[in-house]
């Protein structure tokens, strides 16, 4: 896809130059009459003279921005400069990049075109585009994403052989070509600011003119190294950072994420083959200490599950029901109102509170892996005690996080387009698939607890001679869903494929490691995707939080959260349920959530001291935000549960794990929305505000309150909770 | 053809003028007018050798340019008494002469006693149409379209895709003048002359300067004349301030130019104007 100049396909590129024009913007309006969008109801900015609209919108692919700029060696002491603000159209467009169902593609010669009928309104590209670009149809029950498409349609036009029945000369094709096919804008142009061609002609033309009359135009044409390269060159009378145009680097985009995306496929062969060889050793080892049969290692650890008991309409139940009921409400609402009509999302943040919620969600979620991969991999049968609430509770989170996700895509219903697209690196892509496939892993995970509750023993035993099975279909498939490779996918099989044999089910006893190893697997990729989601927005994330390192940042954050939810929910257990508190298997946890925890700290102030980011990470008001997540969020709770004495006083214990849990929900927050440098869309005159909708809060909040309703219902109705050893003596 | 009588770029023989950027030309090979632009010419193989060739005012209808002309006709021998073409002659002339408008706040500096066109009769109609006087209107205003209407606006104020643009009327005022007036881009100011008063948004720019003219410092504002009440985007007309003394050729109005104050209005002041 990304050819960069000088390969076959010539791209096809229009000149700017500022100096030119003359601010009729006949161009924005024949894009509107090309493009058939409609006029916006607009009033006079008057701070921003003649402009109108102030920004790119879904109505409007380009605009003129007028800027009164002084220079006291211009006539009148200022430049009255009109500059047109539209899509770059990049050689390697980090929109394309970033778009998980290759609804925006680069075409061969140039135009970074849109096809709304795989587009599932992620509007990730929105946030991709360093220079904000793409706008969504807020006022749209289907909002679809809208851009400068160069008019590539225009040129996709075949020229007409003749005219009034005479044939067309091949002059008279020739300018039919120069004039229909060129886009709309620039057949527009009276005045030769705007000039369409092949990329290395207009580059010649631009240098041309800077030669020409040297005094009249800075030396640099923007867009001839920018973000590596665009197919809309610049000229202008002034500093480019003047006309507001930002500094983004030399670097294409996509190669902000392009690697760790590329990473994940060998990455999922390495991290089953390591888990699988990992249980293998510590099996072997539990075996040896327990120095007899197979059977006798589990058996020493047998833990009895039990059923909740006390009738299910509590006191916070009803609460919990009210808040579930405005959930639907909530839902109802955002699909009637649509979602610019619904929620308080807009250009400047197409992301919002969901978001939020999605990413906060997922990290803390990750107890259900962290803990399938303690118990099962690392043979930890201390913790089996917890095992099973937590991956219900990891079921349920995960369930309602795809909730989440269909009432925060613009077009949900286009979904389907994630199985049948071939994105070559997109972050969003990947998430889509791992975490669909960790829901099917998590459920399978936990279905053996309501086959067994109510006595499906064929489904038991079904179950468990074919998850393994699953497990390596399901990885074989992720694999090639992402590389498109079937070598990878190949090997994949063969990894996957061998473990199953090798741990395949022997007797009723043998555990669902396959499952474990998946869930590890997967949650790995994912957690750590989340993070690559925001590699490409080096531009806006302040650099206490973005990092190359991000994803792993992201992985060792979510260990830290799971794991310190797995004891606040515990605690929260056995306060609300008045069952007796087990502060050993808590303390275990807790002792995890610390070393992960100083693995986390560790890596993510070393990755700020490695690139000199550290010496300025604390200033300002983002240095506060930041001295808070790492201080309150990250120290304090490493120094409560430092020490094994304190970690098994309950209330230290709690703080510790409470502060871990807010220090990552407040981590991800920063990334999200406040440490988000959000200027709105091109050219940045008019940044909205944000608050969430009540209908926002209403799916988060409800949709929080239907997983404590249902954990709750799932805790009465099959057994969850271990039973309280005698040994335990609370 | 984007330059009018672009024939006139050349020389008898059809060649550019020296030094001049060549727009059209006598291609003597090919036999026919040539250029950039489309020649505006009578016929576009009659070469200078030819009548039509020596004819860049062919709109004119002897087709050169005129000073100072009696009245022309050009009869039509299949139709005796109906010329094909004749031409008007002007009233004043036959060289170009500087005068200043009607409404003035300076005297004519080439000839302080005839300041204005003598040629010109105004006020037709004492009655109703006053003429302002600087004490009491201290700034000219001068009035033209924008790029994105046309006149009065009544074709392309009903196209959303042009309102988009100049949604409504403002009245530019340089940064001096908005300094004095308290004035930020935005806020109401009212415009008021001897013939009506309007309430319109200001603009505020440092394009417009304050000019010194005979040594007094005259300050200019601007409207576009471009609205009216009726449309898809509506706004106070700027003729309730404009002033209707003709010129005495053509008889067009000297909207271009009069005396206007300038107040600041209360918060709350919609767009509004009446003539008095």
């Amino acid at each position: 896809m990304s050819a960069p100049a000088g390969t076959s396909t010539p791209i096809k590129t229009t000149l700017v130059d500022v100096n030119n024009c003359i601010g009729c913007r006949a161009c924005q309006v024949a894009c509107k009459q090309w493009n058939d969008r409609e006029g916006e109801s607009t009033e006079t900015l008057v701070q921003l003279g003649y402009q109108n609209p102030a920004t790119l919108t879904a109505k409007t692919y380009t605009l003129i921005s007028f800027d009164e700029i002084p220079d006291e060696k211009a006539p009148g002491g200022l430049h009255y400069t009109f500059t047109m603000r539209r899509c770059f159209h990049c050689l390697e467009p980090a929109c394309v990049s970033a778009c998980p169902t290759t609804a925006l593609v680069r075409q061969p010669d140039g135009p970074v075109t849109y096809d709304a009928a795989k587009c599932i309104g992620c509007r990730y590209c929105m946030l991709a585009c360093p220079w904000d670009v793409p706008t969504a149809e807020w006022d749209s029950l289907a909002p679809k994403i809208s851009k400068c498409t160069h008019c590539a349609d225009r040129s996709a036009q075949p020229p007409p052989t003749a005219r009034n029945g005479q044939p067309l000369s091949p002059a008279e094709t020739k300018s039919f070509l120069d004039t229909v096919s060129t886009p709309a804008c620039v057949k527009a142009c009276p005045a030769d600011a705007l000039r369409f061609g092949e990329r290395e002609e207009m580059l010649t033309e631009a240098r041309r003119r800077i030669a020409a009359r040297p005094g009249k135009y800075v030396d640099h044409i923007y867009g001839e190294k920018e973000a590596g390269g665009t197919s809309v060159l610049y000229l202008s009378p002034v500093p480019f950072e003047k006309l507001g145009f930002p500094e983004v680097g030399n670097k294409p985009y996509p190669g902000f994420s392009s690697k760790a995306m590329a990473a994940v496929p060998p990455a999922v062969m390495a991290v089953g083959a390591m888990l699988g060889v990992a249980y293998a050793a510590f099996k072997q080892r539990v075996r040896a200490v327990a120095d007899g049969p197979a059977g006798s290692a589990e058996a020493g650890h047998h833990v009895e599950f039990e059923r909740l008991r006390g009738k299910l309409m509590t006191p916070l139940n009803r609460i919990l029901v009210v808040l579930i009921l405005f959930c639907g409400v909530s839902m109802v609402a955002r699909f009637v109102r649509g979602l610019g009509g619904s929620t308080h999302l807009s250009d400047t943040y197409p992301w919002g509170l969901w978001i939020v919620f999605d990413l906060v969600w997922i990290a803390v979620a990750a107890g259900a892996f962290a803990m399938a991969g303690a118990i099962y991999v690392f043979q930890r049968k201390d913790l089996y005690r917890l095992g099973r609430s937590a991956v219900l509770m990891g079921l349920l989170s995960y369930s309602f996080v795809t909730v989440t996700l269909v009432a925060d895509l613009g077009l949900p219903w286009h979904f389907y387009q994630l199985g049948l697209q071939a994105p070559e690196h997109s972050a969003m892509f990947e998430v889509s698939w791992c975490v669909g496939l960790y829901v099917t892993i998590l459920a399978l995970e936990f279905v053996p607890v309501p086959l067994e509750r109510w006595g499906f023993t064929r489904a038991l035993a079904a179950w468990r001679r074919w998850s393994g099975v699953y497990v390596a279909l399901a990885m074989t498939l992720f694999v090639y869903m992402l590389s498109r490779n079937p070598v990878y996918a190949a090997a994949t099989a063969v990894v996957f494929g061998t473990l199953a044999w090798a741990f395949r089910a022997r007797d009723s006893h043998s555990e669902p490691i396959m499952l474990a190893i998946a869930a590890v697997t997967l949650s790995t990729m994912h957690q750590s995707s989340l993070g690559s989601l925001y590699l490409l927005v080096p531009n806006m994330l302040a650099p206490q939080w973005w990092s190359p390192v991000m994803p792993i940042n992201f992985f060792l954050s979510s260990i830290v959260a799971g794991t310190a939810l797995v004891i606040l929910i515990n605690m929260w257990i056995a306060k609300g349920w008045h069952r007796p508190l087990e502060m050993k298997p808590l303390a275990a946890v807790g002792q995890i959530t610390l070393w992960s925890l100083v693995v986390y700290l560790g890596f993510r102030l070393g990755d700020l001291a490695v690139r000199d980011q550290l010496a300025g990470a604390f200033s300002g008001k983002l240095g506060l935000a930041f001295v808070a997540e790492i201080g309150l969020g990250g120290v304090l709770p490493l120094l409560l549960l430092a020490r094994r004495s304190l970690r098994v006083r309950p209330p230290v214990l709690l703080t510790g794990a409470l502060l871990a849990v807010l220090g990552v929900v407040y981590d991800r927050m920063n990334v999200v929305l406040f440490a988000m440098n959000l200027r709105g869309r091109m050219p940045w005159v008019a940044p909205q505000l944000y608050a969430p909708s009540l209908v926002e809060w209403g799916v988060s909040i409800g949709l929080i309150a239907a997983t404590i309703f249902l954990f709750g219902l799932g805790a009465r109705l099959v057994p969850l909770l271990a039973r309280p050893e005698a040994s335990e003596g609370h | 053809m984007r330059v009018l009588y672009n024939r006139a770029s050349c020389d008898r023989n059809g060649k550019p003028y020296p030094g001049s950027k060549p727009i059209v030309w006598w291609d003597e090979a090919a036999g026919r007018w040539a250029g950039y632009d489309v020649p505006d010419v009578p016929v576009l193989t009659d070469g200078p050798s030819t009548p039509n060739g020596q004819r860049p005012f062919h709109l004119n209808a002897e087709g050169v340019g005129r000073l100072f002309a009696a009245v022309y006709d050009d009869p039509d021998p299949k139709n005796p008494g109906i010329p094909r073409d004749s031409s008007y002659v002007p009233k004043d002339g036959p060289f170009p002469e500087m005068y200043e408008p009607v409404e003035s706040p300076v005297e004519n500096l080439l000839h302080p006693k005839v300041a204005s066109n003598p040629t010109l009769k105004y006020p037709r109609v004492a009655s109703h149409q006053p003429i302002g006087k600087a004490k009491d209107f201290p700034y000219v205003l001068m009035t033209s379209t924008v790029a994105e209407h046309w006149c009065a606006g009544s074709t392309t104020r009903n196209i959303p895709w042009l309102n988009e643009l100049v949604p409504e009327p403002v009245v530019e005022i340089p940064e001096s003048l908005a300094k004095k007036l308290s004035v930020k881009s935005g806020d109401w100011v009212r415009v008021s002359s001897a013939r009506g008063e309007l309430t319109v948004k200001a603009m505020v720019t440092p394009r417009m300067k304050t000019l010194q003219v005979a040594g007094r410092e005259v300050t200019v504002v601007w409207m576009p004349y471009n609205w009216g009440y009726r449309g898809l985007s509506t706004g106070v007309s700027v003729n309730h301030l404009t002033i209707d003394a003709g010129d005495p050729g053509a008889g067009t109005q000297e909207t271009k130019a009069c005396l206007v104050n300038l107040v600041k209005a209360g918060p709350g002041t919609g767009a509004g104007g009446r003539t008095v």
